[in-house]
């Protein structure tokens, strides 16, 4: 008997079950065919394949079309965050100058929009009146990051805040 | 092209019920360009789907797909169209050819 784990199987299961109900159909439909592939490469092929459609395919009803909004109100709620530290950098330093510091305003700007989109599910469950500790170990994952994320978010800030008031040779 | 390529593969026997893998392997078209066209031609019900009934035991059942009659009157609509195309693009090179003759 084969024990091996599964991998392709697995993962296409995942993507599946993140398929809306109404087109839950077309999971399970990938799922039994994928039973039927039975050369390695082919297998990978076909569950990748089948992945992307589940989760990133248009109008299949996949796990990006789900989260369409929270995607949008994070990157709303982050460019508000940064739009006060921009500011106060373009006063200092013109857009295009050379030293004008673009990976750090990437970093301000992704670091709030991750921190939103791991949220949003939270926020969801406590609204649904969920048990947050259903899974304890993605929930505990997903509390770390957001700390993690706060703590050098807020860390960046204070360490930028004398370059953001203009106080010479701050760097 | 992928599109059509699905659905002249599914009228080749239309009768006939046909599984994805399959449909993959006689068009060349791999699994993520597949389903998409499978579930864009059921919902425009030119795609009848069904689930197997009769399966290997330890073998979930397979889904099934074959046109239905509207999908068939897409395929021969096209056939039609794709003739006389072919058809003006003949005439066209005759007459280039009588010309250049």
């Amino acid at each position: 008997v084969n024990r091996s784990p599964d991998l392709p199987g697995s993962l296409l299961t995942f993507a599946a079950q993140r398929i809306r109900p109404e087109r839950s159909e077309w999971g399970a439909a990938m799922l039994a065919e994928l039973t039927e592939v039975t050369d390695p490469v082919a297998r990978w092929q076909f569950a990748l394949g089948c992945m992307w459609i589940a989760l990133f395919a248009p109008g299949t009803g996949g796990l990006l079309q789900m989260r369409k909004n929270t995607i949008v109100t994070a990157a709303l709620i982050s460019t508000l965050i940064v739009a006060p530290f921009l500011y106060l950098e373009l006063r200092n330093r013109p857009l295009g100058a050379l030293n004008f510091p673009y990976p750090l305003f990437v970093l301000l700007w992704v670091l709030p929009a991750a921190f939103v989109f791991t949220a949003a599910p939270i926020v969801r469950s406590v609204r649904a009146g969920q048990n947050l500790l259903a899974h304890p170990i993605l929930f505990l994952t997903r509390v770390t990051f957001l700390v993690l994320a706060a703590l050098f978010w807020s860390v960046l800030i204070n360490d930028q805040m004398p370059c953001f008031l203009g106080v010479p040779n701050c760097d | 092209v992928q599109t059509i390529s699905v659905l002249l593969a599914l009228a080749e026997d239309p009768g006939q019920w046909r599984h994805g893998y399959d449909l993959c392997q006689e068009t060349g078209l791999k699994a993520g360009s597949m389903y998409p066209i499978l579930i864009r031609l059921a919902d425009r019900g030119w795609l009848e789907t069904s689930w197997e009934v009769t399966t290997s035991p330890g073998r979930p059942p397979r889904h099934l797909y074959r046109l239905t009659r509207s999908g068939l009157d897409v395929i021969r609509e096209l056939g039609a169209s794709r003739a006389t195309r072919g058809r003006a693009r003949r005439a066209r090179l005759n007459v280039r050819l009588q010309e250049m003759s």
